[in-house]
């Protein structure tokens, strides 16, 4: 026995087979649990596609593509379209990352590298439990602190700004045209409740994710090059910059889970948006996201036709989240293999 | 501040006990010294590093700190360029001149100090990015634009640093590549692009093989044609190969300063003695 584990002949199992058997059955079965637990993820990915498809199969046939070129959405007149939408959740985000990406950024840059010890600790605290309340906490403060603050003040300033910025529109022209055509970027007075007040609360709620990963890439730089460049005379913003270079990927991977919480998000939007199907240029003009007219009609769709066609918006927001997803992908390793 | 300049106006009536006389015979005529340092103290929070040093680094020389693990050579190294700024809770007392000027006196442009004193790590740590873009990077940080003006200067550079002919054909391509001994001299070209002054070197071969030491250590002597340059090492054959003067530092003090070979073959002090034959360190 003690022989055997002095001198053991390559092969043999030194202490008895029990404890071997047993760490190759661990090796077995965490193996096995793995395996099986991506199958069970693919499966469940597969299994939801199916539903989405097959509940919206009947607006498939019936609306096809003209789904995603008809604004209205009006189960009186039997009127689906997704355009409207698409729009919604597009400008959102939009606007969302537009004010939360930098303002992270600008967090995670404020907790690594300027807070003394005693700062940075309590402030990444409480980023993480800005990302902690619920998004209907949000909502509710959306609806009645910011909207009325929106109402009364930042917009009128912000009218008073912009008055004058005209952006490109595509909208119905007469005659059921599609057409594009100039619109105002704010237009219309200040309600509030809007796409402004929708994307808002989005980049609020976008920023602890964000800057919370963003703060883990930018730790990772290293010393030596923060002190190569300090040595070289960079200055501190000059080596910041060399720093997010550094970190471009992973921040660029913080942005896209940021964009994915913003599409998805639902509850607090919906609070603050005004709900209504219509594409409007302007930041004032009220409007709907994909996942807004989900939870505020899944109850009220009481015939075949309105039923499928709320499938049909889940499935667009499902192939809208994995499209983005997958182009997020390829552009990051465009930055890869750019290295 | 106060009490800075005091120590300073003390230290004042010291200078000439250095033995500046001892370089009149190494070489052709008194060189004026690069950078004095006059009762220099550092502080890491409570605790002190480094306890009144006074030192004169010769210009144009290469200028050896030896002494054992830590004596506080790299914490004087980095006082020269003001490196230790960047450590929270670290502070230096007395005066360092360099060419005259006073490096902390509050009107003293940091980075423009930085840019006159190269600083090479023992670590190579070149930055992610093409052989070109790194030896350029100090040139773009100072506000060097023009695109053949930036070039010329990296070629320059390169060829200084001994790279050339092993990069010219590969400069746009990720230095992350190249070979540790290749790397060092890359942050060298880099250290030198912009045209320093001083450089200041933190045990720049020791995490390097015999051949690409030896390589750097040429390097070093020939850059000390038109730089000055410090150099800490472990090393003691390496200080008396590259070293026209040596300092050797133990607990914090400065020791023993002087020409390379009275230190190694006649030093004053039984410490140097011990420290230079092998007896601890
Ligand atoms: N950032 C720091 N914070 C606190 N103390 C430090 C710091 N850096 C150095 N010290 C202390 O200062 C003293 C001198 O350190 P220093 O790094 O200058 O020594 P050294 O001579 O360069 O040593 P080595 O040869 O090992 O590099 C040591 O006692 C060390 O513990
Ligand atoms: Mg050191």
């Amino acid at each position: 026995m003690s022989s055997g584990r002095t001198n053991p002949t390559i092969g043999t199992r030194a202490d008895g087979g029990a404890r071997q058997l047993y760490r190759r059955w661990l090796d077995h079965t965490v193996f096995g649990a793995s395996f099986i637990g991506v199958l069970a993820m693919i499966a469940i990915l597969l299994i939801v596609f199916a539903v989405l498809i097959h509940g919206a199969w009947m607006a498939l046939t019936k609306i096809g593509w003209h789904f995603f070129a008809t604004q209205a959405w009006n189960p009186v007149t039997d009127q689906y379209g997704v355009l409207a939408f698409m729009y919604g959740t597009g400008l959102t985000t939009f606007i969302a990352l537009l004010f939360g990406v930098p303002a992270s950024i600008g967090v995670a840059i404020f907790i690594t590298r300027m807070a003394p010890p005693f700062l940075a600790g309590p402030v990444s605290f409480l980023i993480e439990v800005l990302a902690a309340i619920p998004s209907v906490a949000y909502g509710l403060w959306g609806a009645f602190v910011m909207s009325p603050w929106l109402q009364n003040y930042g917009e009128n300033w912000l009218y008073h700004v912009l008055r004058h910025v005209k952006l490109i529109r595509v909208g119905k022209y007469p005659n059921n045209h599609y057409a594009w055509f100039p619109a105002n970027l704010v237009h219309g007075g200040p309600s509030g409740s809007d796409f402004l007040a929708g994307g808002l609360i989005l980049a609020i709620m976008i920023v602890p994710i964000i800057t919370a990963i963003t703060r883990d890439v930018l730790l990772q730089f290293p010393t030596e090059l923060e002190n190569g460049a300090r040595g070289l005379g960079a200055t501190w913003w000059q080596t910041t910059r060399l720093a997010i270079n550094y970190c471009r990927i992973g921040i660029f991977g913080a942005v896209i889970l940021g964009m994915a919480r913003a599409i998805g998000e639902t509850m607090a939007v919906i609070m603050v948006i005004g709900n209504t199907d219509q594409v409007r240029a302007s930041l004032f003009a009220g409007g709907q996201t994909m996942s807004g007219v989900l939870a505020n009609e899944f109850l009220e769709a009481d015939h075949p036709i309105y039923l499928s066609a709320m499938f049909y918006v889940a499935l667009v927001l499902m192939v809208s989240t994995l499209v983005t997803n997958m182009l997020a992908r390829t552009l990051l390793s465009g930055i890869n293999r750019r290295n | 501040m106060d009490s800075r300049f005091a120590v300073n106006r003390q230290v004042g009536a010291v200078v000439n006990t250095q033995d500046l006389s001892e370089n009149a015979h190494d070489n052709h005529h008194i060189r004026r010294p690069a950078i004095q340092m006059r009762g220099v103290e550092v502080y890491y929070g409570k605790g002190r590093a480094v306890h009144g040093v006074d030192l004169d680094v010769n210009s144009r020389q290469v200028t050896a700190f030896i002494g054992p693990s830590g004596c506080g050579k790299s914490t004087i190294l980095r006082c020269m360029n003001r490196m230790n700024d960047l450590i929270r809770g670290c502070r230096v007392r007395g005066s360092i001149q360099i060419h005259g000027a006073d490096i902390y006196d509050r009107r003293t442009d940091v980075m423009e100090l930085r840019k006159r004193t190269g600083m090479v790590f023992q670590k190579p740590n070149p930055f992610p990015k093409t052989i070109f873009e790194n030896v350029a990077y100090p040139l773009r940080i100072h506000g060097i634009r023009g695109r053949t003006q930036v070039a010329d200067k990296v070629h320059q550079s390169l060829r200084m640093a001994g790279l050339w002919d092993e990069v010219k054909d590969r400069l746009h391509t990720s230095a992350l590549a190249l070979s540790g001994g290749q790397q060092q001299r890359l942050c060298i070209a880099r250290a030198i692009a912009i045209d320093p002054d001083v450089l200041l070197m933190d045990e720049p071969c020791s995490a390097l093989d015999p051949i690409a030491t030896k390589t750097i250590e040429g390097l070093i002597s020939d850059l000390s044609r038109t730089l000055t340059v410090v150099v800490v090492t472990h090393n003691m054959h390496q200080a008396m190969r590259v070293a026209h003067q040596t300092a050797f530092f133990f607990m914090g003090n400065l020791v023993e300063s002087g020409p390379t070979d009275r230190i190694f073959n006649n030093p004053t002090q039984p410490q140097t003695l011990a420290y230079v034959t092998g007896q601890f360190g």
